[in-house]
């Protein structure tokens, strides 16, 4: 009787909703968290040099191999399993541990990764002289070294032979950084300028232009480019005949050797030899390649730079599409039209946009912006170019405008939100000195409203940036072979496709040919695309804050 | 000093005769008449026909019960019910002989010549400098020397100069409620208007901002026409040298200050000025 | 609006506090008026006793004023009273000044009435002064009577009543002064009866302030130092 009475009364002093509400905050912000730790732990773990083991696997009841390599993950099978698989298994228990063993040597084995169950290993240990070599193709070699050669002759061999490969690394990768030099940048600039001496060819044979004066001109300048290229080359050739001269010798695990150039390294470690200072050394230079170098190797290698890149290129640009259209467009309809039931239906049906999926947004970007709008601007401005499309094809452009469009009811119900909060005693101030209704628009209600606008950018943003499927159809590629903006005139090169982040993370974790390799960086890369957005947003969010405290006085 | 004037301390004694007879507006060099003005809301009459003069540089009062059509009628006069939906004038207003309601005369233009100040202070989100500014800015005058001019003597005409000439970049919206207020008097002279309709200038205000507002309508009396609509009663018989008291859209009486709060003609506004049941 | 009306205000307590004024003004000039009869009942009965009497109640008619005087200023600095509002309690505040002066006349004639007791000789005036008394007492009645029922027509007949009495004081002033020139010994006895007449005709002059504050009451017209004719037209408008 009393307990009862005594809940009753602990029910009316409201404790038991502040506790529900408690709860319901503390579980969202756990799921958060949650979210934000798993993709950290895995993303972030991607980059630590992992030790190499040196294991004795029993492959049968007899024979035995050695395997070099990395453990990663690892799972509980049922053992009969793998019997039926024709495993050999030295234990009967129910249940076996086994372990995902990345391998390396993708030349000699074919696959990076290795199951091996625990009953079958035998010995482990970790020998400090194991090396890990990060190359330009086939991935990473683990084994030992042998010899350094120079041109065909041994010049170091069994333990000085590390010490020489240091030294001759630095050579080798400054004459790596010499060839891109040339061959991104001054090479590259002359494909460019080539191609528009093409273009402009083709344009005057367009126009039928019958005098030879402009052809003899451009004949001239492609000589002079031809000229330009035949240099470029042959500084390349020389590069490639330096940087092939020094090579070593390594052998694997089982003993198969191989001889590798030296310009084909990327990176030379052995990680049991190092120290904690060492591997976070490593680590750091890892993160730094990650965010600043391009991919290697279909995306599972090297740096993810042109993605990061393109995200934050597509979101300015869909950034400036879509914040004049939106407040023109709420300016309009709050302050012009004539309120009544046909702006009312225009206000419902922007709000409905906003929960159209986004694939039909990419479906309709495909089939107006680009095959629309793109194909007339081809047929009217680009015709030299064609057959080959310049605005008729998925690029950045298109991208930018098939996500303001998606993000255009964000923008015009804030900024409504925003038109509609400014005190009618404001407005009258600035009428009642002789000011226009345009003029006390744009000097005073949109300069107030501007917090509220640039609430609706943030969701915009934020919107934007994590979206992949429309990108999809109208410009997102897995591997974009240069930036949208670069050195060339006119810089921003709106037609170009461009790789995201969000693509980038759909395209290693399931089109990639070696799946199990890029997993963590799917998750490195997600990490990566939130913290862009979350960078975004926290750009977008100071300056709001920074607008409502200019504004502040006038909101109570 | 002539010598049938009889001087006694210093004190005019023909001249006080004099005081006790009648003032009249009709006599004073008149800046606004209305005309039989009328006013609907859609369909609901608001002003039933006004007749009025309103005279130069003078202080006229309208009070009346809320309502009563008496902020109506002042926005009447710079046309601000012409932003009001639904909103349709008969009559006429004429400024200086000019009808104000003629379809020559542009609003926007007649606003410049007939400045406004509201209930509460709205200063622009912008600094106490860009606020005076405003209106100059807005004529297409750029050259610094013109504004900084202009802004000292608005400020100076708004009893603010010295509380705010160290800081006029700052924003104004850190000024206090007063401040914003005679902020708001200096941006709407800095435009130089001939008539000023002050809607309750001082109902957000304390007193001792009230009595600086009120101390300045009495200042800005030497060079302006000011129409001034007030729910405090006391505050009209200060400031006011004519007061009109409105009743559900009719003016009920017109007459000087003096008269108007000591010996009413009509009944109505008796009672209203005394404070006893319509 | 001939009538001034004190109640209907929306605060109640207002209606209170000008209707508590109005009755203590009204109470005074009943002690007045009493005070005068009692005075001049002496007088004609040469009834020094009585005279003692209205001149020690003389201190009532003080302690009223001061108390509606604080009254009225409480008014003024709490209601801001405008128009018949703020005309009543001028009026009033006046009023009782003038009354407060009536309240000292009386005591005169009082006075006046203990002195001539004394000396215990009848004049051959008594008539003539207890006329011009009652009239006075007439007119100050009138003038009450106009004020509680806030009425012009009849606060304009006591000024007409009042230059009656004015006439009728300079007649026995004229007696008065004639007596004296003829025999020099009544001129002590004469300087005391005209005391007396002087202050009868003091206070039906202050009857007649009184109605001209009813008048500017009522009408809001300052009808004071003006001719009778003028009194009447201005009291007339409207």
């Amino acid at each position: 009787m009393s307990g009862n009475s005594d809940l009753k009364k602990w029910f009316s002093t409201g404790t038991p909703w502040v506790w529900t509400s408690a709860g319901a905050v503390s579980l969202s912000l756990l799921m958060v968290f949650g979210v934000l730790a798993l993709i950290a732990l895995r993303g972030l773990g991607y980059f630590w040099p992992a030790d190499l083991a040196q294991i004795e696997y029993q492959l049968d009841a007899e024979s035995k191999i050695v395997k070099v390599g990395e453990f990663h993950e690892h799972e509980m099978v049922p053992s009969i399993q793998l019997r039926e698989a024709g495993l050999y298994l030295p234990s009967d228990d129910d249940l076996v541990k086994r372990y995902l063993f990345k391998v390396g040597n993708r030349d000699f084995y074919g696959q990076d990764f290795r199951w091996i169950i625990e009953p079958s290993i035998g010995e482990t240990s970790y020998p400090e002289h194991l090396m890990v070599l990060e190359r330009h193709e086939w991935g990473n070699f683990f084994g030992h070294l042998l010899q350094v050669k120079e041109s065909g002759k041994v010049v170091a061999e069994g333990d000085a032979a590390r010490a020489e490969l240091d030294r001759r690394m630095v050579r080798a990768m400054d004459l790596h950084d010499q060839i891109k030099t040339i061959e991104k940048g001054a090479i590259g600039s002359v494909n460019y300028r080539m191609e528009k001496l093409r273009l402009a060819k083709r344009s005057l044979e367009l126009d039928e232009v019958t005098d030879p004066a402009p052809y003899g001109r451009l004949e001239e300048a492609k000589q002079e480019l031809d000229a330009e290229y035949q240099v470029l080359m042959g500084q390349l050739n020389k590069l490639y005949e330096k940087s092939k001269r020094d090579s070593i010798t390594v052998s694997d695990s089982e003993g198969n050797q191989k001889e590798i150039s030296l310009h084909m390294i990327v990176r030379v470690y052995y990680p049991n030899s190092m120290g904690v200072f060492d591997k976070i050394g490593h680590y750091i230079a890892k993160v730094i390649e990650f965010v600043s170098a391009d991919p290697r190797e279909a995306n599972t290698e090297g740096g993810i730079f042109p993605a990061i890149f393109g995200t934050v290129m597509m979101v300015m640009i869909m950034t400036v599409f879509v914040t004049p259209l939106g407040v023109v467009a709420a300016v309009y309809l709050r302050e012009y039209a004539k309120q009544g039931p046909l702006t009312q239906v225009i206000r419902i049906s922007v709000n409905n946009l906003a929960g159209v999926p986004s694939i039909v947004y990419g479906v309709f970007g495909l089939g107006f912006f680009v095959y629309f709008l793109g194909g007339n601007i081809d047929q009217l401005f680009f015709r030299e170019a064609l057959p080959a499309p310049t605005f008729g094809t998925p690029g950045i452009l298109w991208s930018s405008l098939t996500l303001a469009l998606l993000t255009l009811p964000v923008v015009i119900v804030a900024t409504e939100e925003g038109l509609s909060r400014i005190p009618r005693s404001v407005r009258e101030g600035s009428l009642a000195l002789g000011a226009t209704k345009a003029e006390t628009l744009w000097r005073i209600v949109i300069p107030m409203a501007s917090p509220a606008l640039m609430t609706g950018l943030i969701l915009a943003v934020a919107r934007a940036a994590g979206e992949v499927a429309p990108l999809m159809l109208v410009g997102v590629v897995k591997l974009a072979p240069s930036l949208p903006l670069d050195g060339e005139a006119p810089f921003l090169h709106l037609d170009r496709k461009f790789m995201h982040l969000g693509f980038h993370v759909y395209d290693v974790g399931f089109q990639s040919p070696n799946v199990e390799a890029a997993r963590p960086l799917v998750y490195a890369t997600a990490l990566l695309l939130v913290i862009v957005i979350v960078a975004l947003n926290l750009a977008a969010i100071a300056i709001r804050n920074h607008l409502r405290e200019k504004y502040r006085a006038l909101e109570s | 000093m002539s010598d049938s004037q009889v001087k006694t301390h210093g004190v005019n004694i023909e001249a006080l005769g004099r005081n006790r007879q009648q003032k009249s507006s009709g006599d004073e060099e008149c800046s606004l008449e209305v005309k039989n003005l009328k006013l609907f809301y859609g369909e609901k009459q608001a002003l039933n026909g006004i007749d009025m003069h309103i005279s130069k540089k003078r202080v006229t009062a309208f009070i009346g019960p809320s309502g009563c059509g008496k902020s109506t009628l002042l926005r009447c006069f710079n046309r601000m019910n012409d932003l009001v939906d639904g909103a349709r004038v008969e009559g006429a207003i004429l400024l200086e002989g000019e009808n104000i309601y003629d379809k020559s005369v542009s609003a926007v233009e007649l606003r410049r010549r007939i400045g406004m100040v509201f209930q509460k202070p709205n200063p622009f989100p912008k600094s106490i400098y860009e606020n005076v500014a405003y209106g100059l800015r807005l004529q297409g005058i750029k050259d610094r020397r013109i504004l900084d001019e202009s802004v000292e003597k608005s400020l100076k005409g708004s009893a603010l100069w010295d509380e705010v000439k160290d800081r006029l970049h700052d924003s104004a919206l850190g000024l206090s409620g007063g401040q914003q207020q005679r902020l708001v008097i200096a941006r709407a002279i800095a435009v130089e208007p001939e008539v000023l309709l002050l809607d309750e200038p001082a109902s957000a205000l304390d007193p001792i901002s009230t009595l600086k507002i009120e101390e300045l309508i009495y200042e800005l009396k030497n060079d302006y026409t000011i129409v001034i609509v007030t729910h405090n009663m006391q505050q009209a018989a200060r400031v006011s040298d004519y007061t009109a008291f409105m009743y559900m859209g009719d003016m009920i009486e017109f007459a000087d200050t003096d008269t108007l709060f000591t010996n009413p003609r009509q009944k109505q506004t008796e009672d209203y000025i005394t404070g006893r049941y319509g | 609006m001939d009538k001034i009306d004190i109640g209907h205000h929306i605060s109640q307590r207002y209606n209170q506090e000008l209707e508590e004024i109005r009755n203590q003004v009204l109470a005074m000039g009943g002690l007045v008026e009493q005070q005068l009869n009692n005075a001049l009942q002496a007088y004609s009965n040469r009834d020094a006793a009585m005279a003692e009497q209205v001149i020690k109640d003389d201190y009532q008619v003080n302690a009223l004023e001061v108390a509606i005087d604080e009254e009225c200023t409480q008014v003024l600095a709490r209601r801001q009273p405008a128009a018949g509002d703020l005309r009543l309690i001028v009026s009033v505040i006046k009023t009782i000044t003038d009354l407060e002066r009536i309240g000292d006349e009386t005591g005169k004639v009082a006075k006046m009435t203990t002195a001539l007791a004394e000396s215990g000789n009848n004049s051959e005036q008594g008539i003539e002064i207890e006329h011009l008394g009652n009239r006075v007492r007439q007119i100050l009645h009138d003038a009450l009577d106009a004020f509680a029922r806030t009425d012009v027509d009849a606060a304009l007949k006591v000024a007409q009543e009042d230059i009656k009495v004015d006439r009728e004081y300079e007649s026995l002033m004229r007696q008065l002064i004639t007596y004296m020139m003829e025999d020099p010994r009544t001129i002590r006895r004469s300087l005391d009866l005209m005391w007396t007449i002087r202050a009868l005709e003091r206070i039906g002059d202050h009857s007649r302030n009184i109605c001209e504050y009813v008048i500017y009451l009522v009408k809001g017209r300052d009808v004071r130092h003006i001719s009778l004719e003028q009194m009447e037209e201005e009291a007339g408008k409207r």
